[in-house]
């Protein structure tokens, strides 16, 4: 059996690389892909961590809670990036910048 | 607390169907957003205002079950008396009472003003569908307010931070109103990663969700001091998010600018205190005694300082009217963060009174702005110059909000400010961490003189060529005259035992 261990330094690494696509890419769809990294970082976590409790359910039950909820709110995220695409013809955040303090 | 699995079905069901009889106003709440949907379609054409008037019989009806109700309700089922509803999901104790009738108050607000406003109403084109998310974000309130357990709390405030993506973007044609919602959204689900994240590893060291429950306190203390803080930093991610506290609080001048004004103003109170309900709950739980307490207060006082600080420099050097109130809404949060880490009962209750001032006051202010954004089509404060003969009773209610803001007697916001200071004072004892943050928050006031009165002095003593009168919607006069009415009476008297009551309400915490 593989070491729950193992699952965890995956779930870091995604979690890393999540954070490390959103800080550093201006693209905002590529910024929405880490933010799913992120997320799934968290369900590996959940079902892993459930794995060594006596009930697993808890953890399991929270990922399913978690990609439903990764669903509803990417679903939202692409509308308003699709909505950005039309006013500014880009998806650039470095080149979406009206708002602004002088 | 017993896990969930040791029942037998049978008592299950008879729990479940207790919980529903606590859980009435939500479940009022949710068949209305129900009957909207069918009503929209059905009158949505022939009548465009049926759906708004039925969004506020709507609330109205919750907020009146939760008066008859009382907040003396306490989860009583004979055989599991120790078993809170939904099996410890949710908390309809007397704390969450007072913050969802806050909740009520905010949302009839909301409704109105956005049925009143032009701006919006040219969007939706008298349709209701905007009202329907405005009602989801309620739903998602009362449940921040009532969450106990950590995946309810994160569901709750994702239903929350949803609705208002959709909110704020809701002026598709606006170019601004585009980009702020792109924004939010990336910070807002950044920040929630983070946030599920360390719930993760909260679950992973405790083995439950359940942060009332004595195995999550007792092995969340004994962890590796260094795991626990970095979590625990991640957690508090979300809340800083929602309460638009630094270092997560990029989104909000962009958005108080950028979204319609109701919506704007709706943000700027009603999940700020949804946020604050469920950051109490959580440092309640969690912080109950030893290392884990320091651990937050250590985050928190940070947290606090650094965003009264730079809410208030930044709000020093803005133009726009709206982005001003973002900045100081920034501050004020600092100031609020410090009573949640007082871990004091009286410091709670000064939270909560703080946030009932902050709705008027807040609320009052971004209706001026956009009322007056509204007439002369520029947001920026020199473009209120010598307006105070154009719009008196917006004059005289504007420097009431902004003297309150600023914490200067005899407002509301003065009394709000010093009991929160009070609370820190009683709890520094020997503490030289919360003295220096009470010097920084008393010194940070001072700096908050300058903008906070640089309105009013504009409006007052400054040369116009404006001369017309402004028209002014008699429903927004009586709002305005409505919202300046506690900040002024809560200034004078009757705050002692508002605050008294809600400490009474704290203790069936």
């Amino acid at each position: 059996m593989i070491p729950t261990s193992w699952y965890i330094i995956i779930g870091i690494f995604l979690f890393c690389l999540g954070v490390f696509a959103v800080i550093t890419r201006r693209n905002t769809v590529i910024a929405l892909i880490g933010i799913e990294l992120m997320l799934n970082a968290a369900n590996l976590n959940f079902v892993a961590f459930g794995r060594m409790q006596v009930n697993p359910f808890e953890g399991q039950m929270a990922a399913l809670f978690v990609i439903v909820l990764a669903a509803a709110e990417v679903a939202v995220g692409l509308a308003i990036v699709l909505n950005v695409y039309k006013r500014y013809r880009t998806v650039n955040l470095d080149e979406i910048d009206t708002l602004s303090d002088e | 607390m017993p896990p969930s699995q040791s029942y037998p079905l049978s008592d299950l069901l008879t729990l479940l169907a207790g919980s529903l009889g606590h859980f009435v106003p939500e479940l009022v709440l949710t068949a209305g957003l129900l009957l909207m949907v069918l009503a929209e379609l059905i009158w949505g054409k022939k009548y465009p205002g049926s759906v708004p008037l039925l969004g506020l019989i709507v609330v109205l009806a919750s907020g009146g079950i939760l008066l008859i109700q009382g907040y003396e309700n306490p989860f009583t089922d004979p055989a599991h008396p120790e078993v809170l509803p939904f099996l410890n999901m949710v908390v309809p104790d007397g704390f969450s009472w007072y913050f969802r009738l806050l909740f009520v108050l905010t949302g009839i607000l909301t409704i109105g003003t956005s049925y009143f406003s032009e701006t919006l109403r040219k969007v939706t084109g008298g349709k209701g569908e905007y009202y329907l998310v405005v009602m989801g974000m309620l739903l998602g309130m009362y449940l921040m307010s009532m969450a106990r357990n950590l995946l309810m709390m994160y569901l709750a405030l994702e239903l929350v931070s949803i609705s208002s993506y959709i909110l704020t973007a809701y002026t598709r044609s606006s170019r601004k109103s585009a980009e702020a919602s792109l924004k939010y959204f990336i910070y807002g689900a950044f920040s929630s990663g983070f946030m599920i994240y360390g719930i993760s590893w909260l679950y992973g060291i405790t083995g439950t969700l359940d942060p009332g429950s004595a195995e999550f306190t007792a092995r969340l203390g004994a962890a590796d001091p260094a795991i626990s803080l970095v979590m625990l930093l991640f957690v508090l991610a979300g809340f800083a998010y929602k309460v638009s506290a630094v270092p997560f609080h990029f989104w909000a001048p962009d958005v108080y600018e950028g979204a319609p004004f109701p919506v704007a103003a709706f943000f700027s109170v009603g999940p700020k205190a949804a946020g604050f309900a469920m950051l109490i709950r959580f440092v309640h739980l969690t912080g109950t005694e030893g290392p884990l307490r320091d651990h937050l207060v250590l985050l928190l006082g940070l947290m606090a300082i650094v965003s009264m600080t730079l809410g208030n420099l930044a709000a020093l050097q803005q133009q726009s009217l709206r982005r001003m109130i973002a900045y100081s809404g920034i501050a004020q949060a600092g100031y609020l963060l410090l009573g949640v880490l007082c871990f004091s009962t009286f410091g709670f209750a000064s939270v909560a009174f703080y946030l009932t001032v902050y709705l008027c006051m807040t609320f009052g202010l971004f209706l001026v702005a956009g009322i007056i954004q509204e007439q002369t089509g520029s947001d920026s404060i020199d473009s209120l110059k010598g307006m105070a003969g154009a719009m008196p009773l917006i004059t005289v209610l504007s420097t009431l909000f902004l003297v309150s803001l600023t914490g200067l007697p005899p407002t509301g916001g003065f009394i709000a400010k010093l009991y929160i200071f009070l609370a820190v004072f009683e709890n520094a004892g020997n503490s030289p961490f919360l003295l220096t943050l009470l010097v920084a928050a008393i010194l940070n006031t001072v700096v908050s003189l300058y903008y906070y009165l640089r309105v009013p002095v504009v409006l007052i003593f400054s040369k116009s060529a404006f001369k017309n009168r402004l028209s002014l919607h008699g429903f927004y006069q009586v709002i305005l005259v409505i919202l300046a009415l506690p900040v002024l009476v809560l200034g004078v008297f009757g705050f002692d035992k508002l605050v008294n009551f809600i400490q009474v309400l704290l203790t069936t915490f």
